[in-house]
């Protein structure tokens, strides 16, 4: 036994396994989770208490949906394509999965370091586009193509938008490896120095998964649930999965490309003894990735409790005529920054100092409630106009 | 360009507004009630199901001809035996009438009170719309409450804070 783990295949092939389980297991708890803390956290800014029967406080409802799910009967509609309709739940749950093999819970928690980490993540996702179009053709339902379609207009469009967003931390960071890029962080996250192309990639990510402002894909007032309405049972769950499993990825990248990974910020000694002490520091690091991950999580349910859904119109001019070129430029002044002949830390200053001033004169010249673009007059003329009765 | 600025800006600072209030509710404490353990507290004028005080009704039909539903249905006898002096066993016919069927379909009903309004007994009235909102039942026929079902003279349900 001990011999035939000398053999560097064999070898290779238990890790695979064994970190294969460990990030599926991990996923599946996760989502859990997050769905219980969804309907918890959504509840509690509708005023209401979200689930709260089943178990204690309601903790076990995810559990028996998702039992109740494994055991209801799966149907697949008589004039579907049944190749495709079944393999559609596996495509879009798949790239959600290996998108957790770069990256690094921990100094050295990263199931394969590769040096290609954010090409990879970037090529993976996007395969999940398929996915929701094979689901949407396959189930032979005018609602569940229209749903498909939708995505992946949506999808593919804010891709370009959301590698952008990536670019930055690569372009800071001079790595394509994840590993890196949160080490480059150990005294400063990218998100103070880039807030606005963090804010990018936190607006181009929530599309990218279909979270609320832009759920276009399942609009249930519009579509009837949009690609996966004719699924049931474990497929259908396989989708919900995904769905969750996607919001949770979105997060841990932006984690490790904006807000440090694991590391602690402004605390250089904490992140050096994370690094040199083994299992322990190790341990820690995952904890505090997690942590980071969930605040975001946290954060994008936030947005979903508060904002509309905007309509496919608006989605597609916010994508193409705003947050395209506005990554773009972005990208442009960070691309700028580094190729100063300046030492990084004067780099990294100036290019702050420059997003930091978009944002604050942003928030200068928004201040002030405003006239939307197409009325013809201010308001307040229209209300002198009117003659004022009390004066008589 | 200056406008699209400022739109740009103001739509973000929006969307802070906008989360700010949905803090606020998630800090707010639920509204929901929590029925079975907590029960609600009725207003004093809450309309539930009809009870009738056989004691003090005077069998008028006023009810049954008001009830837009048709849902109370009474059939009286008019010579009812009325005790005599002398003793209890000994009657004698009377003038007054007394219900022998007095049903209230609680399926028909729809708790509009006209019944309640049109009763003419005084200081009190003899049907009344009272505090009982649990009407489920299992059968439809449990739902007519018949003479021994109405609940004469029972305390309108004691509410309990939340």
């Amino acid at each position: 036994m001990h011999r035939l783990l000398e053999n560097p295949i064999v070898a290779d092939l238990v890790r695979m396994i064994v970190y294969g389980g460990l990030i599926l297991v991990g996923i599946l708890l996760t989502v859990l989770v997050m769905i219980l803390w969804l309907r918890k956290y959504l509840g509690y800014i509708q005023n209401r208490y979200g689930p709260n029967r089943t178990g204690p406080r309601g903790y076990l409802q995810t559990a028996a949906d998702a039992l109740k799910l494994l055991l209801k009967e799966d149907i697949i509609p008589t004039l579907a394509d049944r190749k495709a309709f079944i393999l559609a739940p596996s495509i879009v749950f798949l790239p959600a999965y290996l998108v957790y093999v770069v990256i690094p819970f921990g100094p050295r928690w990263v199931a394969a370091d590769l040096n290609i980490g954010i090409l990879f993540i970037s090529a993976v996702t996007s395969v999940a586009v398929i996915g929701f179009v094979t689901a949407g053709w396959a189930s032979n339902n005018k609602y569940a193509l229209l749903g498909g379609l939708r995505s992946a207009a949506q999808i593919v469009s804010y891709e370009v938008p959301l590698v952008l967003a990536m670019l930055a931390p690569v372009i800071l960071a001079g790595s394509l490896r994840l590993s890196d890029i949160t080490l480059h962080q150990q005294n400063v996250w990218y998100v103070f120095i880039t807030p606005v192309l963090a804010a990018a990639y936190l607006t181009a990510g929530l599309a990218e998964v279909n979270l609320t402002p832009f759920d276009m894909v399942e609009a249930e007032s519009e579509l009837v649930a949009g690609f996966n309405t004719e699924y049931s049972g474990m497929k259908f769950a396989l989708f919900y999965l995904a769905e969750f499993a996607n919001t949770f990825t979105i997060a841990a990248i932006g984690v490790s490309l904006y807000l440090g990974g694991w590391t602690v910020p402004f605390a250089a000694p904490a992140n050096a003894w994370i690094l040199n002490a083994g299992a322990l520091g190790s341990l820690v690091a995952f904890l505090i990735f997690m942590t980071k991950c969930w605040v975001i999580v946290t954060f994008t349910m936030w947005i979903r409790g508060t904002l509309p859904r905007i309509r496919v119109d608006q989605l597609m001019e916010f994508g193409w005529k705003a947050l395209i070129p506005l990554t773009l430029l972005s990208l442009l002044l960070n691309a700028l920054a580094v190729s100063l002949p300046m030492r990084p830390a004067f780099q990294m200053a100036g290019l702050a100092a420059v997003n930091w001033a978009i944002l604050i004169g942003l928030y200068v010249v928004g201040r002030h409630k405003i006239v939307p673009m197409g009325s013809a007059r201010p308001k307040e003329s229209v209300s002198a106009a009117i003659p004022q009765r009390s004066r008589i | 360009m200056l406008q699209y600025l400022r739109e740009a800006g103001y739509s973000l600072l929006s969307i802070g507004r906008g989360l700010k209030v949905t803090r606020a509710n998630r800090r707010r404490r639920p509204v929901t009630l929590l029925y079975p353990e907590q029960r609600p507290s009725l207003a004093p004028r809450f309309r539930g199901l009809p009870e009738v005080d056989l004691n003090i009704c005077i069998v008028c039909h006023l009810c049954e001809k008001a009830c837009p539903t048709q849902c109370i249905h009474i059939e009286d006898i008019l010579n009812a035996p009325v005790k005599g002096e002398a003793g209890a066993a000994e009657t004698k016919p009377g003038k007054k009438k007394e219900a022998v069927v007095f049903n209230i379909n609680a399926a028909l009903c729809m708790f509009c009170g006209l019944c309640e309004e049109s009763c003419p007994t005084k200081p009190v009235r003899s049907i009344v719309l009272n505090h009982g909102f649990e009407v489920a039942k299992y059968r439809r026929d449990d739902l007519v409450y018949g003479i021994d079902g109405l609940y004469v003279n029972a305390p309108a349900n004691p509410p309990v804070e939340k």
